[in-house]
C-alpha cells in the first residue's frame, strides 16, 4: 500500500505526467528531495507506465473500436494481438472470451481487413463497441480540485 | 455572380510532418522523456521539440498521465462495462459516471449501446454493488461486463518510435 504522500504525488502525477518535481514541490509543499524518492518509489510499485494520451482523429485514424476475441489458439492469438500495430491495449477477460481488445483504425476499410486477418486466424469477436467521444480518460485516483 | 470557393486544410494537418510523429510517439513511449533525451532520440534540435510540444498541446495532446498497476494498490476487480440507458436518464448517467470515483475512463460509444465505463473495485462485490445502483437509479435497460483480468498491453498504439520512421 501507499503512504499519504505517495498517493498525493501519484495523483498530482495521474493528472500531468510531465510535472517536474520543482512544480510538485511547489503544489504540495512536500520538498523536492522527498517529492523526487517518491516518484522513484511509485515507478517501482505502483506506475506501469507513463504516457501521453492523444487525440488520434487529429493524426488521421479516427476510427477506435472495442471488441472482445475468443481464439482457438490462444498464444497465437496474444501474439499476433501484441504485435500488432493498430491494437493499442490487450486485456486477458472471462467468461465467454479470451482478450479484450482495443484498435485504432484509419477507416473502414483498415478495420476490415484487420477483420479479415482475425477471421484467417479461426479469431471469433464479439459485437464492435466504436469509440464515438471521451467523456472521462484515466479519472481514477486523479488530483481533486 | 463568381463563386470562389476556398479549400481550407486543417492547421492541426498541415503541420504534421515527420518530426512531430517522431516526438509524438516518444510521448508516447515516456510521457516524462526530458527534451534533452528525445532530442538526442530524434535528432530534432530542443527548441523544436519544445515549440512543437507546446503547439499540440492545445487539441492533440489530451493529457499526459501516468498508468497505474491497480492490482498493486489492491483493486483486484477492472472490468469494461457496456450500458444502455434509457433516453430521460442518459444526462443524470453520464454525470454519475463522470464523478464516480471508482470509474477510471467512460466513452460514448455506439451499436447497441451508449456507454461504456472502465471501472475499477477493490472486490466484485463492490462491483457488483454498483450495478445494482445503476439499474434502480438510472433505469439501466441493458449492461454488458467484461472483466479485465490482467494487461497484456496497454496504451502502445503509436508508441514505437522506430515504425514512425517507415511510416508518414
Amino acid at each position: 500500500m501507499l503512504t499519504e504522500k505517495e498517493l498525493l504525488i501519484l495523483s498530482h502525477l495521474r493528472e500531468n505526467s510531465r510535472k517536474t518535481i520543482t512544480d510538485i514541490a511547489k503544489e504540495t509543499g512536500i520538498p523536492k528531495s522527498t517529492v523526487f524518492d517518491n516518484i522513484n518509489k511509485l515507478k517501482t510499485k505502483v506506475i506501469k507506465k507513463n504516457v501521453s494520451l492523444l487525440d488520434f482523429s487529429k493524426v488521421g485514424y479516427g476510427l477506435r473500436v472495442n471488441f472482445a476475441i475468443k481464439a482457438k489458439n490462444k498464444k497465437e492469438a496474444r501474439e499476433f494481438l501484441a504485435n500488432h500495430k493498430n491494437v493499442n491495449s490487450v486485456y486477458k477477460t472471462t467468461n465467454n472470451f479470451d482478450f479484450y481488445i482495443e484498435a485504432i483504425f484509419k477507416n473502414m476499410k483498415e478495420m476490415h481487413d484487420f477483420k479479415d486477418e482475425l477471421d484467417n486466424l479461426g479469431i471469433k469477436r464479439s459485437e464492435e463497441h466504436f469509440l464515438i467521444d471521451d467523456i472521462k480518460r484515466e479519472g481514477f485516483m486523479l488530483r481533486k480540485e | 455572380m463568381i463563386y470562389i470557393k476556398y479549400k481550407t486544410i486543417p492547421r492541426e494537418t498541415t503541420m504534421m510532418q515527420k518530426k512531430d510523429l517522431l516526438i509524438l510517439s516518444n510521448l508516447r513511449k515516456d510521457a516524462r522523456m526530458s527534451l534533452t533525451n528525445m532530442s538526442k532520440a530524434t535528432h530534432i534540435p530542443i527548441s523544436t521539440i519544445f515549440d512543437r510540444l507546446r503547439m499540440h498541446e492545445v487539441g492533440l495532446i489530451k493529457k499526459h498521465t501516468s498508468l497505474i498497476d491497480f492490482e498493486k494498490l489492491g483493486f483486484n476487480t477492472r472490468a469494461n462495462v457496456c450500458i444502455k440507458v434509457d433516453k430521460s436518464k442518459r444526462e443524470e448517467l453520464r454525470e454519475h459516471l463522470s464523478k464516480h470515483q471508482n470509474v477510471n475512463s467512460v466513452f460514448k460509444i455506439n451499436n447497441g449501446y451508449d456507454f461504456l465505463a472502465e471501472v475499477v473495485f477493490h472486490n466484485i462485490k463492490d462491483l457488483e454493488e454498483f450495478m445494482e445502483n445503476l439499474e434502480e437509479r438510472f433505469n439501466v435497460t441493458q449492461t454488458q461486463v467484461y472483466y479485465l483480468i490482467e494487461d497484456i498491453k496497454r496504451e502502445e498504439f503509436m508508441a514505437d518510435p522506430l515504425l514512425m520512421d517507415l511510416i508518414n
